[in-house]
């Protein structure tokens, strides 16, 4: 009866753990992200940074002895630390732009990223760790499962199910209606409550007297707790957020911060002017109320809106695919249109907007040509029965793999299929004058080519930003100025901004020449297609010479240059070209090295690893009685590549589940969390089925299962790009999604069982396998997302994952044959009984 | 597709000699005007081609022994960079090599491209002529906000770049019907060597030549070069010795002593600065640039108050809100200079030039396009008082 209590006390420490890990990890995610600018590579690092640290602690915590103090007190010392840091880690946060930001609205290089993710995560993360550990202790049942890593096991089943309710619950609730000092500080409370909840019973009798006084104290403080808490956070919350902006831009003044599931909103003011920003990430400025001539102040959306609806001799339809705050639409409607699509992803955008747009602004959104859809637009074309002559896609460049689905070749013949006969597709992107980046170079020609593989004709318009547009129609598209001239004259348009001039200006000649000849001629060297970039000679052919001229190249080297859901080329390159800009030194060399990567080159790696595993460190007895040896290292290994593959996996079925159902953040929580309900699954029953018994035969047939999955999943994965229903899409991801979740969570107990065999410290083996598999998960997260899925293909993270717990299937069956062959005892006479299958 | 080739030279005077109807098949022009098909690839026998890594290191006057063992001093730019052998300067492009001090950027221009003057730009130098611009990779400086960071905060050996002797630049510009030859978009005063030799050529065909530069320079090559010049726009970034260390990586006095030893050298004169939003915006510090170009420079002298857009390494910072930009033209105008314009907000009127003493506009633009010209031999046609500038 006691240690069933000891039991729930451990596993209720570890359900709060998850939940109040998960919590943290998403507010300091969040925060990061606004002090990296919205800067998703900064994602990784602060994951990597965050797991580095609870692997840490655990590791620490694992050899501490329980000497000094009880566990049970060291739990609630441990979670009053982490109440206290957590809200002051996200004052830290908002402090730091004042001692990292070295001048205002610049960014930051990684290696600063990196720096600052250290800085940031180390409090809280560490102490985290440690409390793992630590429920564990707890959990294990006093003698009888020592050496086992039975409350390890357990403890590691509850926090993943503590992750899941975390997850839904931060996404889905506490973002929106609660502030994020709020939320940190509720969230270190309950893991102090839980901890406290986890002290020993006092014996009967004991302190009895005082029990009433000390509930009403209880009481008190917590209404005292309850009325002038939450004002005084919600003061320092906005205390601390004009603290942070006062530090990203000084001398502007913040407006207001709005919460969004897609990232917070800050709005910021100068002169007359209104600047969004998202995440930290400078989104675009649009003119006041008080500005005093609006189309001048939103030139640039006036030049895209006139350069895109004169390529069309008649627009009527168009749809607008983000971007219409800034102006677009208002200077769209000067057109003589019948209908106008406008589709903003983040209706929290909007809501911020509206009041500080200028009424010419307002009014256009009031039109009755207008019709504003709050939705993802990949989702919308894909699903739209209406036909449009135009289609702008308005949205920033393809940074991330939600964005970069908006420039694949999957999607333009998704756009190509809702396009009226002889309608038009335009799309931005950044450039520079003479396009000398490499990367920047190899980003717009993919653009272009993956264009040109769904359109008959594709033409470059301007040098910063290019806007691209595409037909299969030959007299649609105009490269010369007089005729978008005479279209924006036949339509009797007047415009404060924009005048027939300007398309002069806008649409020259020979800079447009070289800028076609060099998008269309990169990329076709099949002996160096990531060569430098295609500098145009000086005078280039004509437009017309060049677009005939372009069957007779060279074809262009599609496995490096066309942009497709499944290899979000486009997001690699223009991930490298940021890097690149902010000077990023070695980082920028990783990127540039990886595209030309021999993957043969890795076969050592493969190889040397379960050599390693096998030879050091040195072989223990698997079990006391047994006699049986087993090299750690091998289970190690198997640690980290479950945790390698299915965070590979998990990013694979993201960047599918995304390109397939389109940007939905509710899904994406979703699912989530079901991968972490899974993992709870998973790990609850294998730890009823071992009973904290090592199995390493059954260990090795998990990795061998996983392999198949992974490999089954890169067989199937490009088949679901050709779904077109979205809740189907949503059910077998989501399922697929469950499934690895298990899978990852069968792994741990029989890891931790395999390995507290071995060194007969179970608390310490479930530490250390934590971490280990949390540093294989850092690395899958980081390698599949950056560097496999767009440059091989997301199935191609399948085939990585396949390999890797393959590689770690034959390091246990090479080391078990082994020892059996040295003697090692019956292979199921007493560590493996049961371990196979039932039959 | 056709009328571009009435200012680019494509259908201009027959009679061109052999070396200029070479270079002119090379660059592809003739290959445009009669429709032959764009190449397959950038192949080693197109002249204008732009190659990689091609460095030739030519010798440069502006080293100097330090008197140290095997260490020379570079003179061309206040940094003053002392090099061991195998050592490059801050700008990327100036080394010692086998213990002579030479230029890796010689001949080497990575940016070729024919622009209207205003584009430049220039404001009061032969309204709606063209130049032909080059520059070639490398910069003293390393501004947060550069345009070209892709080109002049790089290493030669990592640009592409066309190889281009003095002669090829000029056959270039009068093929392409330009009027002058701007040294612009780059940094020339890290190519101080090529300028030289291009000016020369092109005073020898009749061009005028065009410098836009930081001013990030020393005194004597400067005024070695200015003789060879026919106007100068000059970034004035900020009138702040801080903003100059911690968003330039540099220093304001050479910029300073550069545009007064040019005004000194009777130098057609303009200046040229980029607002940034919180960063050199403040009224008093515009008012100050603005006196001290009013005292030094003169009142006549064109100032462009140019909109930043958030790029590079400031690409979370808001442009310029128009407002701004209209308040230190105000502030400008009110130090009692005569020209202010604001660039980069095409349609703006305050890219029109306006008589100096009737206020009648002279010149009307639209961004670098002139859409009319009211001036006759350099005075308003309206009341014929004088505007400053070189206008033929």
């Amino acid at each position: 009866m006691r240690n069933e209590r000891q039991k729930q006390r451990g596993l209720s420490a570890a359900l709060c753990l998850g939940l109040v890990s998960q919590v943290a990890q998403v507010l300091l995610l969040r925060e990061s992200l606004m002090l990296f600018q919205g800067n998703e590579l900064s994602i990784g690092l602060v994951l990597a940074a965050w797991m580095a640290w609870v692997g840490i602690g655990s590791a620490c915590a694992s050899r501490w002895r329980r000497r000094i103090v009880t566990a049970e007190h060291l739990l609630l010392a441990n979670a009053i630390w982490v109440w206290a840091v957590l809200p002051a880690s996200i004052l830290l946060i908002r402090w730091a732009p004042r001692w990292i930001v070295t001048v205002p609205g610049s960014s930051l290089t990684p290696p600063e990223m990196a720096l600052a993710s250290l800085v940031i995560t180390a409090p809280a993360c560490f102490a985290l760790g440690v409390q793992f550990v630590l429920s564990a202790r707890i959990g294990t049942v006093d003698g009888a499962a020592q050496g086992t890593g039975g409350g390890a096991e357990r403890s590691y089943a509850a926090e993943a199910a503590g992750n899941a309710i975390g997850g839904v619950l931060v996404t889905t609730v506490l973002a929106r209606q609660w502030n994020a000092v709020a939320i940190a500080f509720a969230a270190g409370g309950l893991l102090a409550l839980g901890a406290a909840a986890c002290g020993r019973p006092r014996p009967a009798g004991a302190g009895q007297g005082w029990r009433w006084e000390r509930s009403a104290l209880a009481a008190g403080l917590a209404l005292l707790a309850l009325l002038l808490l939450p004002p005084a956070l919600h003061r320092l919350n906005r205390w601390s957020h004009r603290l942070q902006w006062a530090g990203l831009v000084p001398r502007y003044e913040l407006v207001r911060v709005v919460p969004s599931k897609h990232g917070s909103i800050a709005v910021l003011q100068q002169d007359a002017t209104f600047s969004y920003y998202q995440s930290g990430h400078l989104l675009f400025t649009t003119a006041g109320p008080a500005t005093k001539r609006p189309e001048l102040e939103e030139q640039d959306a006036a030049v895209l809106a006139h350069l895109a609806l004169c390529q069309h001799p008649e627009p009527r339809r168009v749809l607008w695919i983000g971007g219409g705050l800034r102006g677009v639409v208002r200077e769209a409607l000067r057109h003589p249109l019948e209908r106008l699509d406008y589709v903003e992803l983040d209706a929290a955008l909007l809501e911020a907007a509206r009041p500080l747009l200028h009424p010419s602004t307002a009014a256009a959104l009031e039109d009755p040509r207008v019709r504003l859809l709050h939705t993802d637009g990949r989702l919308f074309v894909k699903g739209a029965a209406e036909r449009y002559d135009l289609i702008v896609v308005d949205v920033p460049d393809p940074a991330t793999a939600a964005l970069n689905r908006f420039y694949t070749v999957e999607f333009f013949r998704e756009a190509r299929s809702r396009l009226a006969p002889g309608g038009v597709l335009a799309l931005t992107a950044d450039s520079t004058a003479e396009r000398h980046s490499r990367p920047g170079a190899h980003r717009n020609s993919t653009l272009f080519h993956s264009l040109a593989a769904v359109f008959a004709r594709v033409l470059p318009l301007g040098e910063q930003p290019l806007l691209l547009v595409a037909t299969d129609a030959a007299d649609r598209l105009a490269a010369d100025s007089e005729t978008l001239a005479e279209r924006y004259l036949q339509r009797g348009i007047r415009s404060p901004a924009f005048a027939a001039t300007h398309f002069r200006q806008h649409v020259r000649p020979l800079p447009m020449r070289r800028v076609f000849w060099s998008l269309s001629q990169h990329g076709r060297s099949a002996a160096d297609p990531l060569g430098a970039a295609a500098q145009p000679p000086l005078m280039p052919p004509s437009i017309e010479a060049q677009q005939q001229a372009l069957p007779e190249l060279a074809p262009v080297q599609a496995a490096r240059f066309l942009n497709t859901d499944m290899k979000p080329l486009a997001m690699y390159y223009t991930q490298w070209w940021r890097n690149e800009q902010t000077r990023a030194g070695r980082a920028v060399g990783w990127f540039a090295t990886a595209p030309g990567l021999d993957l043969r080159r890795l076969l050592p790696v493969a190889l040397a690893a379960p050599l390693l595993a096998l030879v050091w460190p040195r072989r223990r007895p698997l079990s006391p009685t047994a006699g049986r040896v087993l090299p750690r290292g091998a289970v190690w290994l198997a640690a980290v590549t479950t945790g390698f593959s299915t965070m590979s996996l998990q990013v694979a079925l993201l960047f599918a589940f995304q390109s397939v159902y389109g940007f939905v953040y509710e899904a994406i929580g979703a699912i989530i969390a079901l991968f972490m309900a899974g993992l709870a699954l998973g790990a609850g029953v294998s730890h009823r089925l071992c009973g904290g018994r090592p199995r390493p035969w059954r260990l090795a047939l998990l990795q061998a299962v996983l392999a198949l999955y992974a490999a089954a999943l890169a067989v199937g994965l490009p088949a679901t790009t050709g779904l077109r229903q979205p809740h189907l899409a949503l059910w077998l991801f989501g399922a697929l999604t469950l499934l690895s979740g298990v899978m990852n969570g069968v792994d741990y107990p029989l890891t931790t069982a395999c390995l507290a065999a071995t060194s007969g410290r179970g608390e310490r083996a479930g530490g250390w396998l934590y971490g280990l598999e949390l540093l294989g998960a850092c690395l899958g997260a980081a390698i599949s997302s950056v560097w496999i899925a767009p440059l091989w293909g997301i199935d191609a993270c399948g085939w990585f994952s396949a390999v890797a717990n393959a590689v770690a299937c034959a390091t246990l069956v090479l080391a078990l044959a082994r020892s059996r062959l040295a003697g090692g005892g019956a292979p199921n006479a007493q560590d493996d009984a049961g371990s196979m299958p039932e039959r | 597709m056709t009328k571009q080739s009435t200012h680019t030279g494509l259908q201009g005077p027959r009679g061109m000699n052999r070396r200029a109807f070479l270079l002119r098949s090379a660059l592809g022009a003739c290959g445009g005007a009669l429709g032959r098909p764009a190449r397959a690839e950038p192949g080693p026998e197109l002249g204008g081609a732009a190659r990689l890594g091609d460095l030739r290191p030519v010798t440069s006057r502006w080293f100097e022994p330090t008197g140290r063992d095997g260490v020379l001093r570079c003179v061309l730019c206040p940094w003053r960079c002392e090099l061991r052998e195998g050592q490059r300067g801050r700008c990327r492009v100036r080394e010692q090599r086998n213990g002579r001090g030479v230029t890796l950027v010689y001949e080497r221009p990575a940016l070729v491209r024919d622009d209207p003057i205003e584009r430049l730009p220039f404001f009061h130098f032969t309204p709606g002529g063209r130049a032909l611009a080059l520059s070639t990779a490398g910069c003293s400086l390393d501004c947060k906000f550069c345009e070209v960071w892709d080109m002049a905060l790089t290493a030669p050996e990592d640009v592409l770049a066309y190889t281009m002797s003095a002669a090829d630049v000029v056959t270039l510009a009068q093929a392409a019907e330009a009027s002058a030859i701007g040294f612009a978009f780059g940094e020339p005063a890290v190519f101080l060597e090529y300028v030289e030799s291009v000016a020369k050529r092109a005073r020898e065909a009749g061009l005028k030549t065009l410098l836009q530069s930081s001013g990030y320079l020393e005194d004597a090559p400067l005024r070695s070069i200015a003789p060879l010049l026919d106007g100068a726009n000059i970034d004035l970034k900020a009138f702040d010795e801080e903003f100059y260390e911690r968003v330039v990586g540099g220093s304001l006095k050479p910029v300073l002593r550069t545009l007064t030893t040019l005004r000194g050298l009777g130098l057609h004169l303009e200046v040229t600065t980029v607002l940034i939003p919180t960063l050199n915006d403040a009224p008093e510090q515009v008012a100050a640039l603005c006196r001290w170009v009013r005292d030094e420079l003169g009142r006549d002298t064109p100032l462009h108050v140019s909109r930043f857009y958030p790029l590079y390494r400031l690409a979370n910072l808001p442009r310029t809100p128009v407002e701004t930009l209209e308040r230190a033209r105000e502030v400008a105008l009110e130090t009692g200079l005569r020209h202010v314009y604001i660039g980069k907000v095409p349609g703006h009127e305050a890219e029109n030039t306006a008589c100096p003493d009737c206020g009648a506009i002279v010149i009307r633009r639209v961004g670098f396009i002139v859409d009319e010209v009211r001036l006759r031999d350099g005075r308003c046609e309206a009341c014929g008082a004088a505007v400053a500038g070189v206008w033929k």
